[in-house]
């Protein structure tokens, strides 16, 4: 059984190497005999070797400078910021839930624009993390195996120590405002309960960011089958929608304080650059619905 | 100069002829030095005779009792034999006179 579980580890494990590389190594075990756990090791270590190998070229740590680490941050900072501000209005409608307040018109007023501004905020999120997927999906093959699974390693770390919010928290304290009251803790009943504290920012990742990005690296693997007038475009609208993520209210702390007073008193620029944001899912929609009619031309 | 892992392979490789491919060279590296090989570091080190030149490597056909699976065949070229050649030399020169090579009593 155990031996069955890490073969089965051993093939999903060997989806990071090449495919001709893999069919011999795998095809190796295979005719040797190995059992589950020394196939599981062998695949461990050459993936291993390959994964390190790519950091040999310096371009590697250019990308972990430039893209990888910030986006990751970025990320996982507006992830935390959508799972706490998701996590109270759960817990105000689902753990306060009476059925009286169903026939109060203001009710319904509150809670739909509440759901509206989650909704958007995790649509933006989700189109910066479908970007930064799209950016590692144009990238070659030995590049894109270690800085993916960087990736995913950099936003787990993240969310485990929960460091965004703490980097945050200290630019607030080290540059924000002086002589500041101490305020009680508002949503202190909602993080207190561990399923809003600690589950709930997990689903929230996976959902905006985890997802979004693995669809992200798939289409940005397909674009290598657009024309390069097309695939320039899209890279182009990519980077620019990736460029916008400074404008969200997260990110107000490391823009200057210009650059904040504008956007306060332009909300209506900013809005618009957030609809701009949404593209992605257009994107996402037109290309499936066309690989859906191609599908059923080719099957009819 | 080649590592002694890279003169393993080559000359592994070499004795195999046409039957040399990774669980081959692999099987015949284990039964030589006693030691396990591993597969990370048998196809990194492969990769690495093919970018010198060293070696020549071709996708075999599929095979039942490898799951449906091809081999990586290694053709070892002039300039690998050379090298491994070389190789051997430099470390027979070296192993002259050491107590523990065998006909140092014989002379």
């Amino acid at each position: 059984m155990i031996s069955r579980i890490c073969w089965a580890l051993s093939l999903w494990l060997s989806q990071a190497l090449e495919p001709s590389e893999r069919d011999a190594a795998i095809g190796d075990l295979v005719e040797c005999g190995e059992s589950g756990t020394t196939a599981l090791q062998a695949v461990l270590g050459l993936t291993l070797r390959r994964q390190a190998a790519a950091w040999e070229d310096w371009r590697m740590w250019l990308l972990f400078a430039m893209v990888l680490l910030p986006l990751s941050f970025s990320l996982s900072l507006l992830s935390q910021g959508a799972a706490q501000e998701s996590a109270v209005y759960t817990w105000m409608y689902a753990n306060n839930w009476d059925w009286t307040l169903a026939k109060s018109s203001g009710f319904w007023y509150v809670f739909a624009d509440a759901a509206t501004r989650l909704f958007l905020s995790l649509l933006a999120i989700a189109s910066w993390s479908w970007s930064t997927g799209f950016v590692l999906g144009t990238l070659r093959r030995h590049t894109l195996q270690p800085s993916r699974t960087l990736m995913f390693l950099l936003l787990a770390l993240f969310q485990l120590g929960n460091l965004p919010q703490r980097f945050a928290l200290f630019v607030m304290y080290r540059y924000g405002p002086r002589n500041l009251p101490a305020l009680p803790d508002a949503n202190a009943p909602v993080s207190a309960i561990m399923l809003y504290n600690v589950i709930f920012p997990w689903i929230v990742l996976a959902i905006s960011v985890g997802l979004p990005m693995i669809l992200g690296i798939t289409d940005g693997e397909r674009s290598s089958r657009l024309s390069p007038r097309w695939r320039f475009g899209v890279l182009l609208a990519v980077v620019t929608t990736l460029a916008m993520l400074p404008q969200v209210r997260g990110f107000g702390l490391f823009l200057g304080a210009s650059t904040r007073e504008w956007i306060w008193q332009h909300p209506g620029v900013a809005r618009s650059l957030s609809l701009i944001t949404y593209w992605p899912l257009l994107y996402i929609i037109a290309t499936r619905m066309t690989r859906h009619g191609r599908a059923k031309v080719v099957a009819s | 100069m080649i590592g002694e892992f890279e003169y393993l392979i080559l000359t592994a490789a070499s004795r195999l002829g046409e039957h040399a491919y990774g669980a081959s060279i692999r099987a015949e590296i284990e039964s030589a030095t006693g030691q396990p090989c591993s597969v990370g570091a048998l196809y990194t080190t492969l990769d690495r005779l093919e970018a010198k030149g060293f070696i020549a490597t071709r996708m075999g056909e599929p095979t039942p009792e490898r799951g449906g699976r091809s081999k990586r065949l290694v053709r070892i070229t002039a300039s690998g034999a050379n090298a491994a050649s070389e190789f051997f030399r430099a470390v027979s020169r070296i192993s002259q006179g050491a107590s523990w090579v065998p006909n140092r009593a014989n002379r």
